[in-house]
Order: C-alpha cells, then sequence, then structure tokens
C-alpha cells in the first residue's frame, strides 16, 4: 500500500516537474502584441501586457503553506483553470545536508570525518516556474554527526555552506528542488593542510597602517567568494585567508579590501593577486588624503530650496579605491553638510542628490572634484521628474475612477541609476480614470488596483529622462472571475482540526515571452482563511 | 333600602366592571402600565474596534535576523507581511521604517494600503523591495539596520495610534474605542560587495 502510494507521488511529482519543463511558450504566435483591451482580442481572450491570450492559459500558481513551519513556496502549471480551483499541495521541502571535512590521515574505512561544528547554510535561487521571483534560505546551525536540514521552496538553487571557523573556506553546490523533494547534499570540507592559505598586509601607502577596521575577501573572476570575509588585524595590518586547494591552481584572484561600518572613511579596492607565489608585497589603498567637508544646496528648476533630499558621492578616489560616503539629508533651506574623501585628480566623484517621493523635482547626478581642503558647491540643480500619467477604463467602457495606481520600480535606464522606492499616484483616478505620478527616468511595472471586485492590471513602462510629460496609453480593465477552493496538504496537520491550510499565501502569475523573455506578470495574491478555503480574482472576457 | 337601579343596567354594570378587571390584569401582565424605561438609542450602538494582526507564519523573510546583504548575489532583498482585521471594513496601512530612531524620529520610508476584500484576511499585501543597486538604496551603508512594518487600523500621530471614537456618556465618563498598532522587525547586516 504505502509503496503503491509512494510510487504514485514520484508519478505526481514528474507530472509537475514535466509540466513544469515543457511549460513556456517560445512566443505567443496567434496573439496581437499590441492591444489596448479586451475587444480587441478574438472572443475569450484578454489583453494582458503581452497581448492578447487565453486568460485560462500560462497560469502559474504559487502556493506559501507556512514558511514559518518549513512549507515554503510551491509552484505549480495550470493548464486550465476551473472556478473551483483546489490546491493539493505537496509536504515540506528539504536539502538533506552532508558535512564531511577531509582528514589529515586518510583512514583505511573513510578518507572523511562527521563535520559538527557551527555552520551556516544559504540557498539562494530562483523559482523554476516563475521567471524573476527569487527565493533565499538561510539558517545557522549545527550539523547532527554532520547532517542537516534545511528546508526551501521549489526552485533552482546555489547553496553555500560557510563554517563559523574563518579558516574554513566556503564551499557551494547547486541543487534543483521540485515540490515536497528531499534533495541530498553533501558537502566536503578540506582538511586544513590541503587550505590554500593567502597571508598578507593591508597599508596605506609604504608602511603607514590604515586607522580603521578593514576586512578582506578572496574572490573568483566570477566574483564568487573563495574564502571568508576575515578582519584585517588593525595593529599590524596582517590578515589570513583560507582558499580551497583547488585556488592554488589558480592564475589570480581578487582580494577585495572593505570597511566594515558606514562611518569608516575608508575607500573600498579590490587586488588581483597571483596565489601560487602569494602575496609579496603589501596591499596598498593609496593616498586617498583626510575627509573633507563638503557643503552645498540642492534648488529645484526654479531656485526653490528641496528639503529632505538625500545627497551622497560615489566614485574614485586617490589610490584607484571606490568610495562612497555617508548620505546627508538637505534641511528645509535645501543646504547639506557631508563628510567625503578628496576625489581622484582625474575622475570627479559623482554626486548624487535624491529628493524625496513627493516632490515634484527629481534625481541628479553630477560630476563633482572634491579638493583636498573641502569644497563649498555650487546650487544643485534638480531637473522636475517626469509626469506619467494616462486614462483608464471600465470593462464596459466607462473611466475607471477610484482606481489606485502604483509604480514599482524594476529596472534602470541608460545613464540613471535604479529608482530606489515605488511611488504610489497621489490620488486614485479621478471621475474620468485619469491618473499621474511624478517619477524618476527607469522601468517601471505599473499596477492598477481597482478597489471594487475587478481584477489587477499591471502595465510595464518606460520612463525616459528626455521627456517632460509621459502618456501612457489608454487601457480598459478588464472583467473578473471569481476562483474559490481549498488548500490542503497530503498529511494533516494533528493541531489543526480542519482539511486545509489555514493562512496559505497563493499567487497567481501569467508566464510568457515578452520580446523574447521570460516574464511573470502577477495577476491576483490572496491569502486562505483559517480554514483554507480561498478565493480570488482573475481577469476573463 | 332598594336599589333603583334596573337588573339590566346592574347586568352592564359587572359586565363593564369584569371587562376593566381583565383589561387591568393584561395591562400589568403585559406591561403597558409599568413605567417603562425612556432611554432611547438614537442607533446601533458602535462595535468596539478589534486589533488586525499579522500572521506570523506568512512574515517574508521568516528569519528575523538577515546576514550578510551585499555579499555575493544577494543584492536585493523583499520585506513582506500579511494582515489579517476581523474589522474588514477597516482601513489597514502598512508603514516601513528603516532605522528609526526615536530620539530623532523620520517619517516612514514608504506606505501602503491594503485593499479591501471584503474577507479578514487581505489578500493584498506590503511587499518592500530593497535593491542596493538603486539610488540612495536605504539600507546600502555597511552595517546593521532594523527594518519595521507597523500595520495600523487607525491614523497615527507618529507611530501612536489614534482612538478611533470615544463617547461621552451622560454621568460624564468617556469610553475610547481604541485603534490599534502591531509590529514586525527584521535586523540586517549589510556588508560592502559588489552590490553597489
Amino acid at each position: 500500500m504505502s509503496r503503491l502510494r509512494l510510487t504514485l507521488r514520484v508519478l505526481l511529482a514528474l507530472a509537475v516537474a514535466g509540466s513544469g519543463c515543457a511549460y513556456l511558450p517560445d512566443d505567443p504566435k496567434e496573439s496581437t502584441l499590441v492591444c489596448r483591451n479586451d475587444a480587441e482580442c478574438t472572443e475569450g481572450e484578454v489583453c494582458f501586457l503581452d497581448g492578447c491570450g487565453n486568460p485560462g492559459q500560462f497560469i502559474v500558481v504559487e502556493v506559501t503553506a507556512n514558511p514559518r513551519a518549513g512549507l515554503h513556496a510551491q509552484d505549480f502549471s495550470v493548464e486550465n483553470l476551473r472556478p473551483q480551483q483546489n490546491l493539493e499541495l505537496f509536504g515540506r521541502a528539504t536539502l538533506q545536508g552532508q558535512v564531511r571535512r577531509e582528514t589529515l590521515l586518510p583512514s583505511p574505512e573513510s578518507s572523511t570525518i562527521a563535520y559538527s561544528s557551527p555552520v551556516s547554510v544559504r540557498a539562494s535561487g530562483e523559482s523554476l516556474l516563475i521567471p524573476g521571483v527569487m527565493r533565499r534560505y538561510e539558517a545557522s546551525l549545527v550539523p547532527d554527526n554532520g547532517s542537516f536540514q534545511l528546508s526551501v521552496g521549489s526552485g533552482s538553487y546555489t547553496v553555500t555552506l560557510t563554517a563559523e571557523d574563518p579558516q574554513v573556506p566556503p564551499v557551494s553546490e547547486l541543487r534543483v528542488v521540485e515540490p515536497g523533494q528531499a534533495v541530498p547534499l553533501q558537502f566536503v570540507l578540506p582538511a586544513s593542510t590541503a587550505v590554500t592559505r593567502l597571508a598578507g598586509k593591508v597599508v596605506r601607502v609604504g608602511t603607514t597602517l590604515v586607522e580603521a577596521d578593514l576586512e578582506v575577501q578572496a574572490l573568483d573572476d566570477s566574483l564568487r567568494p573563495l574564502s571568508q570575509r576575515v578582519p584585517v588585524v588593525r595593529a599590524t595590518g596582517d590578515f589570513l585567508l583560507a582558499m580551497p586547494p583547488s585556488a592554488a591552481k589558480l592564475e589570480h584572484v581578487l582580494v577585495q579590501v572593505t570597511a566594515p561600518r558606514a562611518e569608516t572613511l575608508v575607500p573600498q579596492k579590490a587586488f588581483t593577486v597571483d596565489p601560487r607565489p602569494g602575496i609579496t608585497a603589501p596591499l596598498e589603498l593609496g593616498d586617498y588624503g583626510e575627509p573633507v567637508t563638503v557643503q552645498g544646496r540642492v534648488v529645484n528648476r526654479d531656485g526653490q530650496p528641496v528639503a529632505n533630499a538625500s545627497v551622497y558621492l560615489q566614485g574614485k578616489v586617490g589610490g584607484g579605491g571606490q568610495f562612497r560616503s555617508r548620505t546627508a539629508t538637505t534641511g528645509t533651506d535645501g543646504r547639506f553638510e557631508l563628510l567625503s574623501l578628496p576625489s581622484h585628480p582625474d575622475t570627479p566623484l559623482t554626486l548624487y542628490a535624491v529628493p524625496p517621493p513627493g516632490t515634484s523635482a527629481g534625481i541628479t547626478l553630477q560630476p563633482t572634484a572634491i579638493p583636498r581642503g573641502g569644497v563649498t558647491l555650487k546650487d544643485i540643480v534638480c531637473p522636475d521628474k517626469v509626469v506619467a500619467g494616462g486614462t483608464l477604463m471600465r470593462p464596459e467602457g466607462l473611466p475607471a475612477a477610484g482606481v489606485r495606481v502604483v509604480a514599482e520600480p524594476v529596472g534602470e535606464v541608460m545613464g540613471w541609476p535604479r529608482p530606489a522606492v515605488g511611488t504610489e499616484a497621489e490620488a486614485a483616478t479621478d471621475e474620468d480614470g485619469r491618473y499621474r505620478l511624478r517619477l524618476d527616468p527607469g522601468e517601471y511595472r505599473f499596477d492598477f488596483i481597482p478597489a471594487e471586485n475587478l481584477p489587477r492590471v499591471s502595465r510595464f513602462v518606460t520612463v525616459l529622462p528626455s521627456t517632460e510629460l509621459l502618456e501612457v496609453a489608454p487601457f480598459t480593465l478588464s472583467k473578473g472571475r471569481r476562483i474559490t477552493g481549498l488548500v490542503t496538504l497530503p498529511e494533516t496537520d494533528l493541531a489543526n482540526p480542519t482539511p486545509g491550510v489555514p493562512y496559505a499565501s497563493i499567487r497567481f502569475f501569467r508566464v510568457v515571452n515578452v520580446e523574447g523573455k521570460p516574464t511573470a506578470v502577477l495577476l491576483a495574491q490572496t491569502v486562505a482563511d483559517s480554514t483554507g478555503n480561498y478565493a480570488a480574482t482573475l481577469p476573463t472576457r | 333600602m332598594e336599589s333603583s337601579r334596573s337588573p339590566l343596567a346592574k347586568g352592564l354594570l359587572v359586565l363593564l366592571l369584569r371587562w376593566l378587571g381583565l383589561a387591568w390584569v393584561v395591562g400589568v401582565a403585559g406591561g403597558c402600565l409599568v413605567p417603562q424605561d425612556d432611554t432611547l438609542l438614537e442607533g446601533i450602538p458602535q462595535r468596539r474596534n478589534r486589533p488586525p494582526r499579522i500572521v506570523e507564519s506568512q512574515v517574508q523573510p521568516p528569519e528575523p535576523i538577515i546576514r550578510d546583504f551585499g555579499a555575493g548575489d544577494l543584492c536585493e532583498l523583499d520585506f513582506s507581511v500579511i494582515v489579517e482585521d476581523p474589522d474588514v471594513d477597516d482601513l489597514v496601512t502598512v508603514r516601513w521604517y528603516l532605522d528609526y530612531d526615536s530620539q530623532n524620529p523620520t517619517g516612514a520610508y514608504r506606505e501602503f494600503q491594503l485593499a479591501n476584500n471584503g474577507q479578514p484576511q487581505r489578500g493584498d499585501r506590503a511587499t518592500l523591495r530593497i535593491n542596493l543597486r538603486a539610488a540612495n538604496s536605504p539600507l546600502s551603508a555597511p552595517g546593521e539596520h532594523l527594518v519595521e512594518a507597523l500595520v495600523a487600523d487607525t491614523r497615527l500621530v507618529g507611530r501612536e495610534p489614534v482612538p478611533l471614537s470615544q463617547i461621552t456618556l451622560d454621568g460624564g465618563g468617556v469610553i475610547i474605542n481604541p485603534g490599534y498598532v502591531v509590529t514586525h522587525a527584521w535586523f540586517v547586516n549589510t556588508v560592502s560587495g559588489e552590490c553597489q
């Protein structure tokens, strides 16, 4: 009986995995890529951001039962979404880890022994079925006779184990985890004698030490860590890095020197080092000068002061290191004062002035030379933010009033930094269905959230700095259809008298290719009630 | 002395007295003649507000301490809370505070209104995405940071909830219908790396 059940589960898991692998369509061939409303689509189709499409197709649902109990996200593709869509989950997905360490003297039975000292394990990766949905799980633990277990969601992960002992190099493995799967994982830590050690010294110039706490870490060409991040002995500048044995064969590694605290006015610098002979000369941060005071005033295009703007300097300083100052905030008079290192003689620093979201002034970047004696800058003039607006219609063609509009940054445009924070329109759409947002240049996802029982809609919008007014093409909200169901687990929880999974988080995505890139758009999100029943509203014709 | 009333009048009088007696009994028994409480309700009494709660099992990230933010490819973090409020019509807001200092209080970094779906469990959720590659990313400075989500079902003054209403009783007493705030916090350790 149990064997039959196990076989069925394996078959079910394979079916889910198979459907996931074969899931992404190459191209929405018969769909129109540009549409403004459902009426432009053929019967039964809905106008999505990638064009017209069948609202019941290309749906992937993510269910997160109870992360606190180790029941993390599980993804399922839904071939044909029904009004009553029960969600039958798999059990907990886990990484079943073994940590062993090579012994100094190989014994006849085994060349490794169980490692049972404190470690931290981090799995970071992405959902297998929902592109762009990143997942990360970590735990600090002490392996039990070398064994540990880490609950994770379904996804593809890089799993990194870092021992508390800084003289043990970190080790990584790649793993794919399907829902409910227990994935074995073995880490073998090198014996202490086999570790490639890299000893060195960090100085400012010549024999002058850096009067600050510093840390160093060895990285490979892909910027993956080869060693742990270890402190530099402040009194001597000495450090000792432990890398895997294979690092001894590398032609070069990067040794990155950083400051662990924000108040330390020391640049960050990476050195290319040949690990075979080891570090022969001290690592010099160079003559980066002494901290100087930078003062200035941030104003808008009309010359009025911009209060509560964040200002900082970033870039190359003397000695070739990279520096970023702490952030200062302007007062009501628009003035600020911050401490910085002088800029590199050949390259000015970049000054960032970031006005608060609610103001009409936008972000500005300007090259700024900081001399060794400090400077009071000329007024820093912020351009106006780009005003993005548009019109939203109801499914029956009338203007859609009272719809909340939120712009979430998803990327940057050439020459501009990525905006840090999303912006919500000051007011919901008016009686004409109009909305307006002030935005810095960047790539955004506009989320339209109707107050009534209509499905949310998203559109991607690129805001370029060259425009002052951006009129987003008008479009029409879709009608909604209600999906209900029960979320269940294969094994009932004795502590929970109901068959459902209480408070499970459920998100419905539409996954398609947009401009050749797999893209997931959130269609609906909901939470199961205390009995595991859920209801969500998705687009329909 | 003989009565001058006729037997018919006597009969009518007895009948009348019987009816009056019966009416009195019925009236007393039915409460018509018992003095009534003259307090009139002007409306349905206001229901006392009930607090929202953060669904602890669904807090993201689940671990309260996040180490090495900025190391390797860990350049982006999503903080998220799901909220349940038995008062389904309450306006529930989530404010995100970063490195809040009560000695030098600043406003919330971001505020969300959770859409009302007519259910105690709000399907909408407040997600704060922090990307270290963004301009002026608030957690970019290396060191320790505090990230807090404040969920309120009322207006906040600073971080303090304002009562929804108060009722002054006839005797001068005051009943306060409170508003509530619940919080969840994470500690984040940012390290310098390749994210910036």
